[in-house]
């Protein structure tokens, strides 16, 4: 009871339990500020690795696999599996204007099933904006224009049948005026109009220069037969049908996307007879009879191939439940085809998930966080001692109260717990301080960032490096809560050894205290 | 119960039995008391005399339970606090607190308010502390009453919402002798309660110390080297030398009379 009065005048009037409150929040901010942002990043590293490959990847690189629509029917059948999409992944060179050259993944998909199995139509970048950010408004975003104004090409009257190039991944030919297939480029590939990271803007309005609005490339793959031989290089001259912007900086600035019909013509994956046997017909002698025949040229009927299969999980449903469907089909799948012509390549199946594909990297992330947090909380020790200090000198300057106390009948448990609840006072103070700074902190923490760009010329955050374009700005209510009450605990724990040695204090010693 | 109350009230409400009291120094032990007894009747007003450093803030200290006697060595012994004729050695922490709270009250030379409070709340502290919160809520505006009544009583009821700083000490001296007697205890032991004050404002927290002897039912134990304040008194003892040494009845009354 007197605790709670005492401990409110002690709070009002003095400045020195105020400091040690500061000491908290500032502690509490610096931790949970790094948390939010590191936590994020993982998050976004987790949820946007997906959002180009869906969960589950199967592949043969290189060769590839035949028979993929039979593993793709039995996949769609699982009941905990949404969608598969085929794709041929292959590594690129894209030949831009001028004669720069960029080295790029090439995945040729089939774009509505790939669409289904990943967030590839949020991910286009040419779009209609149906409600344009202060951000937009402010970078006089060519897409609150006409679309006719840039985009030249035949079949292109709007944004939104800018949008559908990019969505069936189809341009049209000017001269057949016959659909063709087109790519769409991560937007960072082309290198163009890229004044600051995380930022795009198009700094030319002419096709030639620009290459979403009608603009060429000419993609150039290195083939292999089905077994894994090099053929002569391949190229083929293609629209830019519209760019992709997934937040993924290993997809925006290395990454094209093309039709997979196309790059399995290029890359000779494309079933159908072939012949093996050059030279045509021949004339063969009967070793035994002597005589001359003729002998017809020997043909294969070969299976088209892709690299991969991407696969999507029912919503809600665990990451092992997803593979474990998927690994259940595909098993089922290598059963029924591995002895068809070309089957033994279906011994080669791989089967991950993006977190696996990364795992080194995002266990390193991992581990980065905790020893970063585990630093932070080690300086948030800090915060203890001078609470520690703070309260020494508090209960030192307080004494002649302390022997007032036990005089008027306070226990020494009565005067531990005044510091004590005083201790938890400054540390709720502080603590709720501290999540409301870190709160601001972090959901601004991209208008700081950029206004650090601008103002001061500092950009720490490189999306080359981080993956993405976009600072994590949330907080997650359970880091909060767990931060907040580190710092409470922190608090009680500076205010432990002043709140013992107040109550073993002598009263009388305390009284006759100067 | 009528014999016991009976025995109550003869016993002595607050007796000290040949009490010593050595601080050490180092290595060196400073005997204070050497073995000194008084005895305080219900009711009585007693005074203590003695120059400074002859340990009478020693003895009041170990009758309000807020110090112990030496422990007994050998073949001396340290003698002992009785309240109502129970040794306070023999109380358990949790009781001597209560005593402290509930049993008695102090009033200090140098006031020792707590510098935060108002003083209202240096009044109403003593009964948070007895009370806890619970009781101290169940009983809020009764105490509330009695705290003002208290500080009317000592002439304060103008000054309720000031602080410490704010008062003179003489007003301060009044307030802790308002709060001394918030839980309305037997016992008012004052540790040279006008030491500190000029003749009128230390005659005039005299006169609320003699304003609370309650019909004679408060017994006051005070201290003090000037031989006319304790001349207020019922009945003067005189400290020397670490005993008790002169008993004298210079108040006139030798002993108030137990109802
Ligand atoms: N904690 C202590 N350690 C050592 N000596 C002490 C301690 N407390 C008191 N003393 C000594 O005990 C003696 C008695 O002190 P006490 O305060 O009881 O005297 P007093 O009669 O109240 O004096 P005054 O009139 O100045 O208040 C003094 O000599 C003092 O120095
Ligand atoms: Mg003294």
């Amino acid at each position: 009871m007197y605790q709670g009065l005492l401990t409110r005048k002690y709070l009002t009037r003095k400045i020195m339990p105020l400091l040690s409150a500061v000491a908290v929040a500032l502690c509490t901010a610096m931790v949970l500020v790094t948390w939010s942002v590191m936590g994020g990043f993982l998050n976004t590293l987790l949820t946007s690795g997906r959002a180009m490959m869906g969960d589950v990847k199967i592949e043969v690189s290189g060769v590839g696999f035949p028979y993929y629509d039979d593993l793709i029917e039995r996949l769609e059948a699982h009941p905990d599996l949404v969608a598969a999409a085929p794709a041929v992944e292959w590594f690129g060179q894209i030949g831009l204007p001028y004669g720069r050259v960029a080295q790029a993944a090439v995945w040729g998909v089939d774009p509505e099933r790939y669409a289904r199995v990943t967030h590839y139509s949020d991910a286009l970048h040419w779009r209609p904006i149906d409600t344009p950010t202060r951000r937009d408004t402010e970078g006089a975003d060519p897409r609150l224009g006409p679309a006719s104004e840039y985009f030249t090409g035949p079949g292109v009257r709007s944004w939104d049948s800018v949008l559908q190039r990019g969505l069936s991944l189809t341009a049209i030919d000017e001269r057949t005026n016959e659909p063709v297939p087109g790519i769409a480029l991560g937007i960072r590939l082309s290198g163009q109009s890229r004044p600051r990271p995380g930022w795009y803007e198009p700094t030319s309005r002419f096709a030639e220069d620009f290459l979403p609005f009608g603009g060429r490339v000419t993609l150039v793959v290195l083939p292999s037969d089905s077994q894994g031989r090099m053929i002569e290089p391949r190229a083929r001259i293609v629209q830019v049908v519209n760019e992709i912007q997934s937040g993924i900086a290993q997809v925006d600035g290395q990454t094209a996307i093309t039709r997979i019909d196309l790059m399995q013509d290029l890359l000779g994956m494309r079933g159908g007879e072939r012949v093996i046997e050059p030279g045509g017909f021949r004339v063969e002698v009967d070793p035994v009879t002597g005589e001359e025949r003729f002998v017809a040229p020997v043909t294969v009927s070969e299976p088209s191939r892709v690299t991969t299969v991407f696969v999507r999980g029912r919503d809600g449903l665990s990451m092992d439940a997803i593979v474990e469907a998927t690994r259940e089909a595909t098993e089922a799948f290598i059963h029924a085809n591995s002895s068809r012509p070309q089957g033994g390549l279906l011994r080669y199946l791989t089967l991950a998930t993006w977190e696996e594909i990364n795992a080194q990297f995002v266990a390193a992330v991992k581990k980065e966080i905790g020893l970063v947090l585990f630093l932070f909380s080690f300086i948030s020790l800090t915060a203890v001692f001078l609470v520690w200090a703070i309260f020494w000198s508090m209960v030192n300057e307080k004494t002649k109260d302390i022997g007032i106390l036990r005089a008027i009948g306070a226990s020494r448990r009565g005067v531990a717990w005044l510091w004590l609840r005083y201790a938890v006072s400054i540390g709720v103070v502080g603590s709720a301080l501290g999540l409301a700074i870190s709160y601001l902190i972090v959901r601004n923490i991209n208008e700081i960032h950029d206004w650090m760009d601008t103002a001061l010329g500092l950009s720490i955050w490189d999306p080359s490096i981080y993956l993405f374009a976009k600072i994590p700005d949330e907080v997650d209510p359970l880091h909060a809560a767990v931060v907040g009450l580190g710092g409470v605990l922190a608090a009680i724990f500076g205010a432990m050894v002043p709140a013992i040695r107040a109550a073993r204090m002598d009263p009388v010693r305390a009284l006759r205290f100067e | 119960m009528s014999t016991l109350s009976k025995r109550d009230d003869q016993t002595p409400i607050l007796e000290a039995r040949d009490v010593r009291k050595t601080y050490r120094l180092g290595r060196v032990d400073v005997p204070v008391l050497k073995g000194a007894s008084i005895t305080a009747a219900r009711g009585e007003w007693l005074a203590i005399l003695g120059a400074s450093g002859s340990g009478k803030s020693t003895m009041l200290h170990l009758l309000g339970g807020l110090d112990r006697p030496d422990a007994s060595r050998g073949g001396k012994k340290g003698g002992e606090i009785l309240y109502k004729g129970q040794p306070l050695r023999k109380m358990g922490a949790r009781r001597l607190d209560r005593y402290r709270a509930a049993d008695v009250g102090f009033v200090f030379q140098f006031y020792h308010l707590l510098p935060e409070l108002t003083v209202m709340e240096n009044v109403l502290i003593g009964a948070m502390v007895l009370h806890g919160r619970l009781g101290y809520r169940k009983r809020r505006d009764e105490i509330r009453a009695r705290a003002e009544g208290l500080l009317k009583q000592v002439g304060l009821s103008e000054r309720l919402r000031h602080r410490p700083v704010e008062l003179s000490g003489g007003e301060r001296q009044r307030v802790a002798v308002a709060r001394a007697l918030v839980n309305d205890p037997g016992v008012l032991l004052a540790d040279e309660p006008t030491g500190n004050l000029d003749r009128a404002s230390g005659g005039e927290v005299l006169e609320s110390i003699a304003s609370m002897r309650d019909e004679g039912r408060r017994t006051i134990v005070m201290v003090t080297h000037d031989a006319s304040v304790a001349a207020r008194a019922d009945r003067v003892i005189e400290l020397r030398d670490g005993l008790v040494v002169q008993k004298s009845a210079l108040g006139g009354v030798g002993r108030a009379a137990a109802v």
